[in-house]
């Protein structure tokens, strides 16, 4: 942004606020980060202009995380390894090019050429994408793939402009489909985007917005209040009483598929013995975690999933805390008292080394001496991968490339599991999820979800502390904004002014 | 002369080598491995594909041996190009020559209220030391150098953005928005400045110069004015070069409070980022402008202070 461009925003900026809510109305977002990866679609970038109401795919994610026609009107799966799925007609990018089965499958497959694959959409697992018909693509997959449908649904999986692909990497800028236009982007500061009269879902009911970029979490949280934005995301959890009052915001609560988890490993003395690892459990009182990390805001978990989820198993439940019984316990599996743990907690989510904290002093009670080992992720996941360490806590999103656990469950929990930290290896979870991720009925694999996460939660494979929540705000002078799980709806055709 | 002359040239010419091999170093140090920090950056989600990690560090040409990539790095810096962020993609020299334009800006802005405030501040109370406005200021300044820029910054944020509407809170869109993040900059600098022009006028006041100053019948403004306060501000000279090498890197915390894109929030990016090029080229323009820096404040110095002249001037 020039100086003289910068120096003009700031006359604007006031003027702004002062805005009458009507259909000229912009808004203003914030996020924390701006574009960090030159827009490379496997990044975060992707999520930025999903939620900047500018990417499309082919599919959607409603609320309730079900797939939903997108920029694909229909889909059908014509054999094992191949899907059909039919192009909406009428719709045109930003840069006025017709969306056809060409220019969907150029899209799809420059995706599949990126120099860092999508995991969401990448060569080991798609083969090929062709337009069989002026409106028809058909995606070719490398083994049975019952996700795909919702894959596609992912932000990297984004059906943007030919003009959007260039040597220089991925321009956003007018070449989505999505009912704003990306119009300006400064990385550092902000975006700025315009309303799409055209889109194919109907007029937007605000004139644009701009999207600023401010990394502390304080700071975006004033900016709600101070009338500087009208939609803050993932506010912290302490300021969230604080907003509630404020009779000029709401907030909404996120319910976000995402736990944190306490990894036990357990291919270790003496976290391979499943009585130690039911003790751990019964020493915590998660109730009284949530209470003092998240202000009793988050949910105490039983299981990895919500229980409101379709995948959700249904005869658990949050543990209440029993130490007489985790000491016998310890006991019986010959665990001294003071017996140390290793304790690895990475530092970039604040809330784990509180936690972390609160766990340890837990667990000193029934005799076991956790020693925290603080760092940053990247230093200590070769340990945890490596399986040299004996406890870890790991926030984990389980919906993140398909809207199904079947993914997280594969990685974390399977033998060859590529995040296989708790060295977990059963030979029957394996076989069985071969068989879910083999099932066309949703059914069926949501049921095979539920029976798989009942085995983690009757063997304590890992301690499940807390079902994440967020918590969105936005003030009452727009309506319409509605906080998605998946984190990809941000601006969208519902937001009026109020 | 020609001598001294070569000498110096060979010592800078052995001091960037030097620094090029620390900035290139220090980036690597954490052990960890770039190519995967640089897509734990990338998203939320910590299970990485390793096959994202191999392409990425092919990409990026970190599967070259480590004396190799030096080299290349080397060549290319001589030449200005310090290579493009992993990050962004863009060249490192142009992401630092405007992070640097918004830092020096709020440097400045913050040295010039730190000045504006501590000259006459520290003037008073060396007029009277261990007189009540001494102790008012001494107070003052104790108090400003104990304030920490993280709680300051958002109590100036809740005063001036949220119940005063009057300032924005965030950004760098303008004048407005240098206001409240330099102010937040200024207070312990202006702290220091303060002692520092207190103790330096203190002695020029009781210097014979001023004793005869005031014996030509000057009142002790006029006397300050005219004469004390050009030697009282020395000192403040070389301390505002020093503070200003140092805020040009170093607001870290303002910047991310703020939301402000200078160096300080590039470098706090860049580490969460594990962004090489970008921690590299910053090192070395920080580190040459730090020199460049003192050089142009030994200058002044002597530009202020005539007495000085003496051994350079012949």
């Amino acid at each position: 942004m020039s100086i003289l461009s910068r120096l003009t925003a700031s006359v604007a900026l006031p003027m702004l606020f002062a805005l009458p809510a009507t259909a000229e109305t912009t808004i203003t977002l914030t996020e924390a980060f701006g574009p960090a990866a030159n827009w490379a679609l496997h990044a975060d970038d992707s999520w930025l202009a999903k939620r900047a109401g500018c990417y499309e795919g082919l599919t959607r994610i409603s609320n309730n995380i079900t797939v939903e026609p997108g920029l694909a009107t229909a889909w059908t799966q014509t054999g094992d390894l191949t899907w059909d799925f039919t192009i909406r007609e009428g719709v045109t990018f930003h840069d006025g090019t017709a969306l056809n089965a060409e220019t969907v499958a150029n899209a799809l497959t420059r995706l599949l050429a990126a120099e860092v694959p999508a995991r969401a959409f990448s060569p080991k697992i798609v083969a090929s994408v062709e337009a069989t018909g002026p409106m028809t693509v058909t995606i070719t997959t490398v083994a049975p793939l019952v996700t795909l449908p919702g894959r596609l649904a992912s932000p990297p999986a984004a059906i943007l402009s030919p003009a959007a692909y260039t040597d220089k990497g991925i321009n956003p800028v007018n070449t989505c489909t999505g009912p704003f236009k990306i119009t300006a982007v400064d990385a550092e500061q902000s975006m700025t985007l315009e309303a799409n009269p055209d889109y194919w879902g109907g007029k937007p009911q605000i004139a644009g917005a701009t999207i600023r970029f401010v990394p502390d979490a304080d700071t975006r949280t004033t900016m709600v209040r101070s009338g500087e934005a009208q939609v803050v995301r993932h506010v912290p959890a302490y300021a969230v009483a604080q907003l509630k009052a404020d009779s000029n915001l709401t907030v909404s609560e996120v319910a976000t598929p995402r736990i944190v988890q306490l990894l036990l490993n357990n291919d270790k003395a003496p976290l391979n013995d499943e009585r130690v690892r039911l003790a751990i459990k019964l020493a915590l009182d998660t109730q009284a975690i949530d209470d003092a990390v998240f202000e009793g805001l988050a949910n105490p978990a039983a299981s990895p999933f919500r229980p409101e989820e379709p995948w959700a198993p249904k005869d658990v439940a949050v543990p209440t805390r029993d130490l007489d019984r985790a000491r016998a316990l310890l006991a019986e599996a010959g665990v001294a008292e003071g017996t140390e743990l290793n304790f690895l907690i990475y530092n970039t989510k604040k809330e784990l080394a509180t936690m972390g904290e609160v766990v340890q002093a837990m667990l000193a009670e029934v005799g076991l001496k956790a020693t925290i080992r603080l760092a940053e992720y990247a230093a200590l996941e070769p340990d945890m991968l490596a399986g040299n360490y004996d406890m870890a806590f790991m926030s984990r999103g389980y919906l993140t490339d398909a809207p199904e656990p079947g993914g997280f469950l594969g990685a974390d929990y399977s033998c060859e599991g590529s995040f296989n930290i708790s060295q977990h290896c059963n030979a029957d979870f394996d076989a069985k999820l071969a068989a879910i991720n083999a099932s066309a009925d949703p059914a069926v694999r949501y049921a095979g979800y539920a029976e798989l996460a009942q085995y983690l939660y009757d063997k304590t494979v890992s301690v499940f502390i807390i079902n994440e929540t967020a918590f969105d705000v936005n003030a009452n002078s727009i309506k319409g904004y509605a906080p998605h799980p998946l984190n990809y709806v941000g601006l969208s055709t519902d937001i009026a002014p109020n | 002369m020609w001598k001294i002359a070569l000498q110096r040239v060979a010592m800078l010419i052995l001091m960037m080598l030097c620094v090029s091999l620390l900035a290139f170093l220090v980036p690597m140090a954490s052990g960890s491995d770039p190519a995967r920090t640089i897509l734990l950056s990338h998203g939320s989600d910590l299970a990485l594909d390793p096959a994202q990690v191999e392409a990425l560090r092919r990409e990026l040409g970190l599967d070259q041996p480590l004396p190799m990539q030096f080299l290349i790095w080397l060549g290319n810096a001589v030449q200005g190009d310090f290579g493009n962020s992993f990050a962004s993609r863009q060249p490192v020299i142009h992401e630092i020559g405007s992070a640097l334009i918004v830092s020096a800006t709020l440097a400045l802005s913050a040295l010039a209220i730190a000045v504006a405030v501590a000259l006459p501040m520290g003037t008073l109370a060396a007029m009277r030391p261990g007189g009540r406005v001494d102790g008012g200021v001494t107070l003052l300044v104790q108090t400003f150098v104990a304030i920490p820029e993280y709680w300051l910054a958002p109590i100036l944020i809740l005063i001036f953005a949220l119940h005063l509407g009057a300032l924005p809170s965030s950004g760098w869109f303008g004048p407005t928005s240098v206001i409240l993040p330099a102010l937040a900059l200024s207070i312990r600098p202006m702290a220091y400045f303060t002692q520092v022009t207190r103790a330096a006028m203190i002695d020029v006041l009781n210097a014979p110069y001023i004793t005869a100053a005031r014996a030509r019948g000057l009142s002790m403004p006029q006397t300050v004015l005219r004469h004390g306060l050009r030697n009282g501000s020395i000192p403040v000279v070389t301390f505002f070069s020093l503070w200003f090498a140092s805020l040009l890197g170093g607001s870290v915390v303002i910047e991310v409070i703020f939301a402000i894109p200078g160096m300080g929030r590039l470098f706090y990016e860049a580490v969460i980022n594990k962004d090489i090029p970008l921690l590299q080229g910053g090192f070395v323009a920080i580190v040459a402008l730090a020199i460049t820096i003192n050089t142009l404040a030994d200058i002044l110095y002597v530009v202020i202070n005539p007495s000085l002249r003496g051994a350079n001037g012949r």
